[in-house]
């Protein structure tokens, strides 16, 4: 079968990374007909938060306009929206703005964290913690990687659970990207999740139509 | 003269090398992936034409024997093959090209033997071994004609090139604390003591209009700082000392022993950068600097390749330093050090049309290449 390549991909943080290899993964699995999309060594990168990626958005729309495949994952965070994130970082003024084709650029709605939870069940099983601790509007949350912390500090159990949660004045613990990252290969339903988070359903979208009819974005 | 080309097989970890190059040329790589290895073609040789006592038998024994210098991955062929192409700036034919395989002897003394030398010149050949003479006695093939005065005449440019080839790899605690360590001093490989030796052995007018120019570097790149001289103490040995700023008049004076780890590495990579206007092999410059310093690196070394005008001074760079690799003026050649599927040797990749395509259209080497010789996937723990 014919394989097209993503020539970078980068995201914010490692889990963001695994949530990309997984998304791809799905999408190859979910077409039947047309290409395979696979990550040229090395990638996707880890750009430790979105200053780096924003910085490299111009280089970026060079590349997709040449014909090389981008991908990048950013989280939404605090802003209103992700056309209003886009405007700004692509320097675009018209509503709703236009990315190249070879371009997928997806914000996670409001961090890479609300796509997972948005599988709670998975979730809570993985992380033994009864499921009616788990928001259930994945969107929604203000803070989502605030709220897993908050629900792991009161309820986690076991040790390499426990070690998810930061000392203070840290981010996140020493095992939380290894855990999430096992969640993300091993547990995490995608399609239960896209059911209920509108942007996971819109890059999962974006993902399977890519290339998915001789290479051509419909 | 610049090398234009290396060809070799079965060197160190590599099986097979075939790479052109034009200008800088930066090496990156996996922590053991082989960027030292790679290098060392270049220091091997220069073993082989060292006046003092250098020679194959030689460079071959400093790295504890064939088995040790053999590719691990190739059980088949028994022998090493190098091929280096230096060309003039701005030539079409390298001036020179020269050849040398080489294999351990089985039995008798277990010396390492030629297999093949050859040289061109414009792409004619000068001489090719083994010849007759070489068939009647044996223990010809333990020497290179490279390495033989009377035997180079017609090609001696080639080992004057690699005689003067330098490498830099400081390690700050070998030149602090040299009365610990009772270490080999390479002559011309500045790991620690060697260093302050060389200062020492350089005329004073150059050493000075030297060090005058690192002076001015430094007062930019590190706080307080105000003056760096050469000094001889009462037994004659050699000392760098430098003068902070200091609320007492006399205080604030230091020796190499006190300076900082980083401080050290950036003298002694200026020095080198100043020193030569032929081969340099700079490992890791990166180390201990700052990250803003490390940034300015590639400008160093262009404009160090500039000043030395048409000599050329062509400079090798191995390095894992986004930041190096970020700056914006860097250019040269990229090679990309990665794992062969079986994981017993190491290729070398140059990037590809796709990967330069995006490079031009402004992204990093940092952005594009440096992700493939990521040695994990995802985080170690």
């Amino acid at each position: 079968m014919e394989e097209v390549q993503i020539f970078v991909a980068y995201a914010e943080d490692a889990l963001s990374c695994e949530v990309m290899k997984r998304l791809v993964a799905f999408r190859n699995e979910r077409t039947d007909s047309g290409a395979v999309l696979t990550f040229r060594k090395g990638f996707p990168e880890n750009k430790r938060g979105f200053g780096g990626i924003k910085k490299q958005i111009p280089a970026m729309k060079n590349m997709a306009d040449a014909g090389l495949l981008v991908f990048v994952l950013t989280d939404l965070d605090q802003r209103d929206c992700s056309p209003e994130l886009i405007r700004d970082w692509f320097k675009l003024n018209d509503s709703k703005p236009n990315l190249p084709e070879d371009f997928i650029f997806r914000v996670a709605e409001r961090e890479t964290e609300s796509w997972l939870m948005a599988d709670y069940e998975s979730l809570s099983k993985f992380l033994s913690i009864p499921v009616a601790n788990f928001p259930k509007a994945p969107d929604a949350i203000e803070r989502p990687k605030q709220e897993l912390l908050n629900i792991l500090r009161r309820k986690a159990k076991k040790r390499c659970f426990k070690e998810m949660i930061p000392e203070p004045g840290g981010h996140v613990g020493p095992e939380y990207n290894n855990q999430m990252s096992i969640f993300v290969r091993n547990h995490w339903n995608v399609d239960r999740a896209s059911g209920r988070s509108n942007s996971l359903q819109r890059a999962l979208n974006k993902l399977i139509r890519f290339g998915g009819h001789n290479g051509s974005t419909p | 003269m610049d090398v234009s080309r290396i060809k070799a097989t079965n060197w160190r970890n590599f099986r097979k090398i075939d790479v052109e190059l034009n200008g800088t040329t930066y090496l990156l790589g996996a922590n053991g992936s082989g960027k030292s290895n790679f290098l060392d073609i270049f220091r091997f040789i220069r073993d082989i034409v060292n006046p003092k006592g250098g020679g194959l038998q030689y460079a071959v024994e400093e790295r504890k024997g064939m088995t040790k210098l053999r590719c691990l991955a190739s059980r088949q062929v028994p022998g090493i093959d190098l091929e280096i192409e230096l060309k003039e700036n701005g030539e079409e034919v390298p001036t020179w090209r020269y050849c040398l395989s080489f294999s351990g002897e089985k039995g008798g003394k277990r010396r390492t033997l030629i297999r093949k030398e050859e040289a061109y010149k414009n792409g004619e050949l000068i001489f090719s071994r083994p010849d007759d003479k070489d068939k009647d006695d044996k223990d010809r093939l333990a020497e290179t004609y490279l390495e033989q005065t009377n035997a180079n005449k017609e090609f001696r440019e080639i080992s004057a090139f690699f005689q003067k080839t330098l490498y830099l790899h400081l390690i700050p605690q070998l030149l602090k604390y040299s009365e610990m360590f009772v270490s080999k001093q390479t002559e011309s490989d500045p790991f620690g003591q060697g260093f302050l030796s060389q200062l020492a052995d350089t005329p004073e007018k150059t050493r000075v209009s030297r060090l005058g120019r690192i002076e001015k570097i430094l007062k930019k790149a590190l706080p307080k700082f105000e003056e760096l001289q050469f000094v001889k103490d009462k037994h004659g040995n050699p000392h760098l000392e430098m003068r902070h700023k200091h609320w007492r008049p006399n205080a604030g004076r230091q020796q190499e022993d006190q300076f900082s780890d980083g401080t050290l590495r950036l003298i002694a990579l200026l020095w080198t950068l100043m020193s030569s206007n032929n081969l340099i092999l700079l490992e890791e410059p990166e180390l201990s600097l700052h990250e803003k310093l490390v940034g300015e690196i590639p400008k160093m070394l262009q404009k160090a390749r500039r000043s030395t005008g048409k000599a050329g001074g062509q400079i090798f760079v191995s390095t894992h330093s986004k930041a190096l690799l970020s700056d914006p003026s860097i250019s040269g050649t990229f090679l990309v050090l990665t794992p062969t599927e079986s994981g017993e040797s190491t290729q070398i990749e140059q990037p590809t049309k796709d990967e330069l395509k995006a490079i031009e259209l402004g992204m990093s080497p940092a952005d594009i290449l440096l992700p493939k010789t990521s040695p994990i996937q995802g985080e170690l723990f």
